[in-house]
């Protein structure tokens, strides 16, 4: 009589376990998401802690850096490279082309995006949509 | 009527003199700046720092109640008025202070909001609720009661 109820715990506790192993997999599990208005260009967004994944491509990747509301960009890129871009602050900013339509990615709060610099060589300024007083250029040769 | 409440009625509910005139303007305007200020800026913030009620929310928060301040001191500058215009800037001031210089990590509704640097329209902001709060406080030193 007593192992009864006591199965119906062990059945309880399983379940439980198993539903909440279910949701924590799906919160951690990595996901990519396109994050960029140009249809000439691609993105993609890496959430906080998630692994990033190795590429043909990733050795070749440039790094533009925002901490403190500031961005650090490389001397220049090539056209057409895959950039990324990581942002150690706490909120959001926009790696944004003054020119419309060159590039316009949303660097999420402690995550790395990337995408593609235009293919047309040539020095872009940018700014953060969100923070006027961010701005900069990139530049393309 | 007793000459109490001739004296009474008569009695101006607020002073006239020109230099309090003066700073109840300076307050209303440094207020009304600082309100503009966060208004302008609450749409970029909000993006930027969503989580709880949003930068931009406070932001806007804050325009509401500044602007509040800075008619209460217009309509009655009475102690009050300066007393609501001096919490209003101090606090406002405490805010855009301990968020430059701390990194304050998000708290409850508040988002992470710190932001170690100053630009034109932050330090305009900051002057201005400086100033309606030392001219607040200073009217309120003044107009102390025995």
């Amino acid at each position: 009589m007593i192992i009864k109820p006591a199965l119906t715990a062990i059945a309880a506790a399983t379940l439980i376990v198993g539903l909440s192993g279910c949701g924590s997999s799906a919160t951690t599990a990595p996901s990519t998401t396109t994050a960029v208005a140009s249809p000439s260009m691609s993105a993609t967004h890496t959430p906080p802690g998630a692994a990033t994944s190795a590429s043909p491509s990733a050795g070749r990747a440039v790094l533009i850096t925002i901490k403190d509301y500031k961005f650090t960009v490389p001397t220049s890129v090539a056209p057409g490279a895959t950039v990324m871009i990581m942002n150690l602050d706490a909120v959001n900013h926009t790696f944004t082309s003054v020119t419309a339509g060159a590039f316009n990615v949303t660097a999420v709060a402690g995550a790395t995006e990337t995408f593609t610099a235009p293919s047309k060589p040539g020095s872009y300024m940018f700014k953060c949509t969100f923070h006027a007083n961010m701005t900069g250029a990139l530049v393309v040769k | 009527m007793s000459t109490t409440d001739q004296k009474r009625t008569h009695r101006p509910r607020t002073p006239r003199s020109p230099a309090k005139l003066a700073l109840r303007a300076l307050i209303a305007m440094a207020l009304l700046v600082d309100a503009m200020v966060h208004l302008d800026l609450a749409g970029g913030y909000q993006l930027a720092a969503p989580s709880g009620l949003g930068a931009g929310n406070l932001f806007r928060l804050e325009s509401v109640v500044a602007v509040g301040a800075a008619v209460f001191v217009l309509v009655r500058g009475n102690r009050s008025s300066y007393a609501a215009a001096f919490v209003v800037a101090a606090s406002a001031l405490s805010a855009v202070l301990l968020y430059r210089y701390v990194d304050v990590p998000a708290l409850g509704p508040f988002p992470a909001m710190y932001e170690p640097l100053w630009f034109p329209e932050k330090t305009l902001s900051a002057i201005a609720e400086a100033t309606a709060a030392i001219a607040a406080g200073a009217v309120l030193l003044k107009s102390r009661r025995p």
